[in-house]
């Protein structure tokens, strides 16, 4: 899965989602604001993306297939 | 000794609020279970709980207890992180393990599409009274909703149903005397 951070944020601005800047990354927040999800600048792992989508999608985020 | 091998599970988490007045906690939390171990960790708040949730990878033996194990890993480590870094919460309302393959599935899933008696009735070749009919019989598919403009099916329901639905063409013959 190519996944790609920018591409993903892309995606969620589109769908109303919004980004907001903190000290060691951004904060996603959902249409409704009901749910608020941490994206780190600097993740560990190359799989952080996938459950970064998988927490996403609990919020409403749909991945465009 | 033989090598015992292991496997990633992703392991989601939602505990009941409310959530931390400080959302840069979060990112802490991302930290904590990162040293603990945990793999591509993102951290939330909010959702049907309401408090702050976490969602990451966890290394498990593989076999008939990986996802059992998964939990109890996964819990352990995502309790330990937010004590580290003060995040309280009203217990655990939700856990959630995915296996790696089956997270990759969940992720490039069809999203499911929805139709009306006009939809349905193009997707089975027959038209809207015939529809109306296969209502009536057995194993058809309930409708998700009933709106002003009529039932709503998921079409995965009725994909299900084409699947097995023996079709008989044609009108029915007339009884002769």
């Amino acid at each position: 899965m190519g996944w790609d951070y920018r591409q993903v944020r892309r995606e969620a601005i589109r769908q109303g989602w919004t980004v907001e800047p903190r000290k060691k990354g951004e904060m996603f927040k959902s249409r409704d604001k009901v749910t608020q999800v941490m994206w780190h600048s600097t993740p560990s792992d190359v799989n952080a993306i996938r459950e970064f989508v998988r927490r996403l999608e609990k919020g409403g985020f749909e991945w465009p297939r | 000794m033989a090598k015992v091998k292991s496997a990633v599970s992703s392991v989601d988490i939602e505990t009941w609020g409310p959530p931390p007045a400080d959302d840069d906690v979060l990112a802490d939390l991302i930290e904590a279970l990162e040293a603990l171990g945990m793999q591509g960790a993102v951290s939330s708040m909010g959702g049907i709980a309401g408090g702050v949730g976490a969602t990451f990878g966890v290394k498990v033996p593989e076999g008939s207890a990986a996802m059992a194990e998964a939990v109890r890993l996964g819990v352990d480590a995502f309790e330990r992180a937010s004590r580290k870094v003060g995040i309280t919460h009203g217990g655990i309302a939700r856990v959630d393990v995915m296996t790696d393959p089956y997270l990759d599935r969940w992720l490039t899933r069809e999203p499911e599409r929805y139709a009306g008696v006009t939809e349905v009735a193009a997707l089975l070749g027959v038209s809207r009274q015939r529809v109306a009919e296969l209502r009536g019989k057995r194993g058809f598919p309930a409708p998700i909703a009933e709106i002003s403009a009529g039932p709503i099916w998921a079409v995965s329901s009725l994909n299900r149903f084409l699947e097995t639905w023996e079709r008989r063409p044609g009108r029915p013959r007339k009884a002769t005397a």
